[in-house]
């Protein structure tokens, strides 16, 4: 993720739409008790490399890296 | 500012350099296929006499999974037609396939029932394709090639080895030439630091490096920016996005051999997706639920599209009493011919989803890959031989690509995807019907139909074969393998 003040304006301006297309829940926003976000929580090891954020992250704010080999997901039968 | 790939740079960190003749970065398909047939290619080459044997060789696989095949992730029906080609006895091999296709269904859904087509379109007709797991299929492919020692040739297969930047050259013309990739550090916390367990990623240097990352691949995003080779294509890349459970299910809930695919509800109005159920072998079933990425509402949950689709008349019976077993998600790379980047430059070549190799109409795109790399492989072959790695050299493959049977078939089905972009109208419906006539996919709007040739060219295309070429020719330019494996 780029910044996370574009993340901030998205959530108030769009609903953040990364946290209802990414299919394992990697993004996350947790607004305080006044409704507002300061950021944008990134739970990586959901991530189930399907780049998907990296295509349609609306402000395209994410550029998706892979973390050090050998992580990810650990399909055998899909 | 968190950006995870600081580590890219990491200054002052010692890497070791690795040299390599030929290095495929993803362990898909497309490049399996690829270093099959290379070792089957500098086999052939040095069986022949009089030639300039080719001896020494490195070459070099890596996959950012963990193990080969943990990061696949497909539907999966194949069409065998270009795997035949690499290998003619491929069920006599242990190829796991879950069973060719016997039965198949298209729907149109609606919210408690459906309109079933009475006869599947052409394009969705799978008989005696197979179903497959492409998981189970890459570690397979593998496995092939391990058992295989080519004189003169060393294959190393480095699965836990994330590609994380592209290494670059000055050319003395002043353009760029890819010479590898350098791989990501490991041992490293959330924030950049190193930890006690900190190994430095290594730069692996090659002659010639074959890009097979999928669909949006971080390197590609490189290529990319600095080489624009988007340029060439008529349209950006486009994508969908499918998510994928595997269920247990009681033996009787579904025939083995069965295949349905629908469209309609639940998605959203004037949004194309669809979904599949393949039966693995009658007792595991493959469900999932792809949703188009260019969509207008931004909100579309492919994972709820895929819980409510469960839930249907149709559906349901088949997955009572099952259990889930595996899911997972992967956007899928739709774009096809329109969207089909410059396939090779100096130093580098891009095969299967990378290069948008998918047929949209048919849903599929592992042969594609296959044939993608296959080719490829044929034209490092001959960059090997004359030690010539640059655009130019490189370059015959994007031309015999798109003249093989796989370019024909990008071709025809290039207008499916805009057709249905707005889900299954009725004008839609009408184009689709249009192109299966006998037009090479023509459809009305197409703001192609009257290229020739020489814009295509003008373009930095090859145009296709059959704009320029005899019919006699024309059955020539699929490429025949130069050797079947004894």
């Amino acid at each position: 993720v780029k910044g996370d003040d574009v993340c901030v304006t998205c959530y108030e301006e769009k609903g953040a739409p990364c946290t209802i297309f990414c299919p394992a829940q990697v993004y996350e926003m947790h607004p305080d008790d006044k409704g507002a976000v300061s950021k944008v929580d990134i739970a990586f090891s959901n991530c189930v490399h399907c780049k998907t954020c990296d295509i349609k992250c609306p402000e395209e704010n994410v550029i998706w890296t892979p973390p050090e080999g050998g992580g990810g997901p650990k399909w055998t039968i899909l | 500012m968190r950006d995870f790939s600081t580590q890219s740079a990491r200054p002052g960190v010692e890497r070791e350099e690795l040299d390599f003749d030929v290095l495929f970065v993803g362990a898909g398909p497309s490049n399996l296929a690829g270093l099959w047939r290379l070792l089957d290619h500098i086999e052939a080459h040095n069986a022949r006499p009089g030639v300039k044997k080719l001896e020494g060789l490195t070459i070099g696989l890596i996959e950012k999974g963990d193990e080969i095949g943990d990061h696949a992730f497909s539907g999966a029906v194949l069409d065998p037609i270009f795997l035949k080609d690499l290998c003619p006895d491929f069920m006599a091999m242990g190829f796991p396939s879950e069973g060719e296709v016997t039965k198949e269904e298209v729907w149109a859904f609606s919210d408690r029932g459906g309109f079933q087509f009475p006869v599947p379109p052409p394009f969705l007709q799978n008989h005696g394709n197979h179903i497959v797991s492409l998981s189970k299929m890459v570690c397979w492919m593998a496995e092939q090639i391990e058992a295989r020692a080519v004189d003169g040739v060393d294959v190393m297969l480095l699965p836990g080895f994330a590609g994380i930047k592209v290494l670059w050259e000055d050319q003395p013309d002043g353009t760029k030439k890819v010479v590898g990739v350098q791989t990501a550090d490991k041992g490293v916390n959330a924030d950049g630091t190193k930890r006690s367990n900190f190994e430095p990623g290594n730069l692996l240097k090659a002659k010639v490096t074959v890009f097979g990352e999928g669909p949006r691949g971080h390197l590609a995003r490189e290529l990319e920016a600095e080489l624009n080779l988007q340029a060439s294509a008529m349209n950006p890349q486009a994508y969908e996005m499918g998510v994928k459970e595997v269920w247990d299910v009681p033996e009787g809930n579904i025939e083995p051999g069965m295949v349905i695919h629908t469209t309609g509800w639940p998605q959203p109005e004037g949004e194309s997706g669809g979904s599949w159920v393949y039966s693995l072998g009658g007792k595991q079933v493959s469900i999932g639920y792809v949703v188009s990425l260019d969509t207008k509402d931004p909100f579309v949950d492919a994972h709820l599209m895929l819980q409510k689709f469960k839930q249907h008349p149709r559906i349901a019976p088949i997955l009572k009493g099952g259990k889930m077993l595996q899911y997972g998600g992967k956007a899928i790379a739709i774009g096809g011919w329109n969207s089909m980047p410059k396939l090779a430059f100096a130093g580098g070549m891009l095969v299967g989803d990378s290069a948008q190799m998918v047929n949209a109409a048919r849903l599929k795109g592992i042969h594609l890959g296959m044939k993608g790399g296959m080719v490829a492989a044929e034209v490092i072959l001959k960059a090997l031989v004359e030690d010539d790695f640059s655009d130019a050299s490189l370059m015959r493959y994007s031309k015999l690509y798109m003249d093989s049977l796989a370019g024909k078939e990008l071709y025809r089905s290039r207008n499916f995807h805009g057709a249905v972009e707005h889900g299954l109208t009725i004008p839609a419906m009408m184009k689709i019907g249009l192109s299966m006539t006998d037009n090479d996919g023509w459809m009305p709007g197409e703001p192609y139909a009257t290229w020739t040739g020489a814009s295509l060219a003008a373009k930095g295309r090859p145009s296709p074969s059959w704009m320029t070429s005899s019919p006699a020719e024309r059955s020539t330019t699929s490429t025949s393998p130069a050797t079947s494996r004894s």
